[in-house]
């Protein structure tokens, strides 16, 4: 029996998984090899159907949001609030706001974009690392709690499982003509639900409040020798005549001063 | 040597034999068998899922440490956090808000800036008048910048709404989704601006049209009949507008009717990811790009000629 060509079904039904690309190669290196010594072609499709076909041409469509490391990226986005802020800051402060900076014309202050793009850089490389490590073991803490609040003693979480569940049943309670019957229960199991989730969404941000502080002074203190040695950049001092100009007509030196260099209108 | 192929799908090619030349057969002279795809397939998973368990065994005893370690958090502190009344009280107060979470990057930006503020006021090398004066600039910044990402995170709020819509019709494999929420929403829109124009026009015939203008599906129809008619229904004068159906809500409806699954946990995160994520974009957009690369110059220029003049007049008072 005569078969064709080597098709693979590209639903969202197979995934892209290592695992399953792997099954797939082994079947391509057996099917191969049977063409190879036999003179007949493969034709291999998980489940061919006219779905599968609108789902490969919707995919092609679909771009970025049919990737799976975009589907792991929304997770973590979800449940790890103030690590993916700091890694969108990191993509902005880190690539964005430098290229933008050494862009920018006027070729007489190259050392100070230079200077001005390290310490964005290093500012937010810091930021990511240092709210990853410091936040991290928190939101799979706060996962924990969310999942099973028995298991880790959170009595108001537990009581809330509890009453929730007792409501949901009464909520989708329905009369003959399909009417809710139980509005009242409706409302409060929504207003739980609202409670849990403004809980949570606090609960995974307020630590960001409280390592703003410390994460800003520890940015300050190590970016200078980070810049100095890690990318080689120093800011270099101004000469000595510059200095006397500056005493007639007063300047804001004090804004090339680290903690001055940081300030961005209220960000970390 | 005879081997029998045989794929999970295609059972019609079941009893497909196939023959392999001589020399390579050579290699299983003593050997005949029949090989199943799907069990090879199969055997080839388990080595792979062997082969991910001795990696993760070399992480064990991490990811043990970590998971102990989490637990304890989560027992010793997490827990009592979120027990805690404040928080309870916080929670509660803002349990409506549709802006929980941008509040919250506002309230880490705040503390940020304040400490800058502060810093600036508790310098010594600076006089008085000039510490107040940039203590304002900051403070100006950051509540117009903060102003800014919000205004920009609500005007983004229904394209990002539509490109999420896109993103759950892409997971569900379901071509009609992003179709079908686009067209109740622009039949509602469209309804809406007719009542606008004219209050004492017919709801039930603006839907009717609107229905036919964007050739909405059976599914679409429905639920757009639906929300007319609970709009009329509740209304106790005549009807102003018709509320908008958020994507959420959507989904629930289309659960309940059963033109969908039940959304998995991990969909529903992803999907919440995504506003999330929006929020992400547009507050570190202006915080950490827009702010600094745009506002802050053109602010201490302001603040540099503000305190120029200031002193230029205070000689002139001196002078006289």
């Amino acid at each position: 029996m005569k078969i064709n060509s080597i098709q693979h079904d590209m639903t969202l039904k197979q995934g892209n998984s290592r695992l399953h690309s792997h099954s797939r190669d082994f079947r391509e290196k057996s099917n191969g090899s049977m063409y190879e010594n036999t003179g007949y072609s493969t034709n291999y499709c998980g489940s061919f159907t006219g779905k599968s076909e609108t789902a490969a041409t919707a995919i092609k469509k679909g771009g970025i949001l049919t990737k799976n490391w975009f589907n792991k990226f929304l997770e973590k986005t979800f449940n790890h609030n103030i690590a993916t802020s700091a890694l969108v800051a990191l993509g902005l402060a880190g690539v964005m706001r430098p290229a933008t900076i050494m862009a920018l014309p006027g070729k007489k202050d190259k050392e100070d974009k230079i200077y001005a793009s390290g310490h964005s850089l290093a500012s937010a490389i810091l930021g990511f690392v240092a709210s990853t490590v410091i936040t991290s073991p928190l939101d799979t803490a706060i996962q924990k709690v969310f999942g099973d609040p028995e298991k880790y003693g959170s009595k108001k979480l537990t009581k809330i499982k509890r009453i929730s569940a007792n409501l949901e049943k009464r909520a989708d309670m329905r009369n003959s003509a399909g009417e809710i019957i139980n509005r009242k229960s409706r409302e409060l199991f929504k207003a739980m639900n609202r409670h849990k989730n403004s809980l949570e969404t606090l609960a995974k941000n307020v630590p960001d409040w409280i390592i703003a502080v410390p994460r800003s002074i520890l940015t300050i203190a190590l970016i200078p020798p980070i810049l100095k040695y890690v990318f080689g950049v120093e800011k270099k001092k101004a000469a000595a005549p510059q200095k006397e100009n500056d005493n007639m007509t007063p300047k804001m030196d004090f804004l090339e001063k680290p903690v001055f260099q940081e300030f961005k209108g209220g960000v970390k | 040597m005879n081997v029998s192929f045989n794929t999970n799908s295609l059972n019609t090619y079941k009893q497909n034999s196939y023959s392999f030349n001589q020399s390579k057969s050579k290699q299983f002279t003593s050997q005949s068998f029949t090989a199943n795809t799907s069990k090879l397939a199969d055997a080839a998973e388990q080595v792979v899922e062997q082969a991910a368990k001795d990696k993760s065994g070399f992480f064990k005893p991490f990811s043990n440490f970590y998971d102990k370690f989490t637990d304890n958090i989560a027992k010793y502190f997490t827990s009592k956090v979120v027990d805690s009344k404040p928080l309870g009280y916080v929670a509660d107060k803002l349990k409506n808000s549709n802006n929980l979470f941008q509040h919250c990057l506002t309230i880490g930006s705040m503390i940020t800036s304040g400490l800058y503020m502060q810093k600036t006021l508790t310098n010594d090398k600076l006089d008085k008048d000039r510490k107040n004066t940039l203590a304002v600039n900051q403070g100006l910044t950051f509540l117009l910048s903060t102003a800014g990402a919000y205004s920009l995170d609500k005007y983004l709020k229904t394209w990002w709404e539509d490109v999420t819509a896109k993103y759950v019709g892409l997971q569900l494999q379901d071509k009609n989704f992003e179709k079908d929420f686009k067209d109740i929403k622009a039949g509602i829109n469209h309804v809406n601006k007719e009542l606008k124009r004219d209050a004492k026009a017919d709801v039930n015939k603006l839907a009717e049209a609107a229905k036919k203008e964007l050739k909405m599906s059976e599914t679409a129809s429905l639920l757009f009949d639906r929300n007319v008619t609970k709009a009329v229904k509740n209304s106790d004068g005549p009807l102003k507008s018709i509320p908008k159906i958020p994507l959420d809500k959507f989904m629930d409806k289309l659960v309940k009717e059963n033109k969908i699954s039940p959304v998995s946990k991990e969909l529903s995160s992803r999907i919440k990811g995504m506003g999330l994520l929006r929020s992400m974009l547009v507050f570190g957009f202006v915080y950490r790009y827009f702010v600094p690369v745009v506002v802050t110059k053109p602010a201490n220029i302001l603040c540099e000629k503000y305190l120029a003049h200031k002193q230029s007049k205070t000689e002139e008072n001196n002078k006289k």
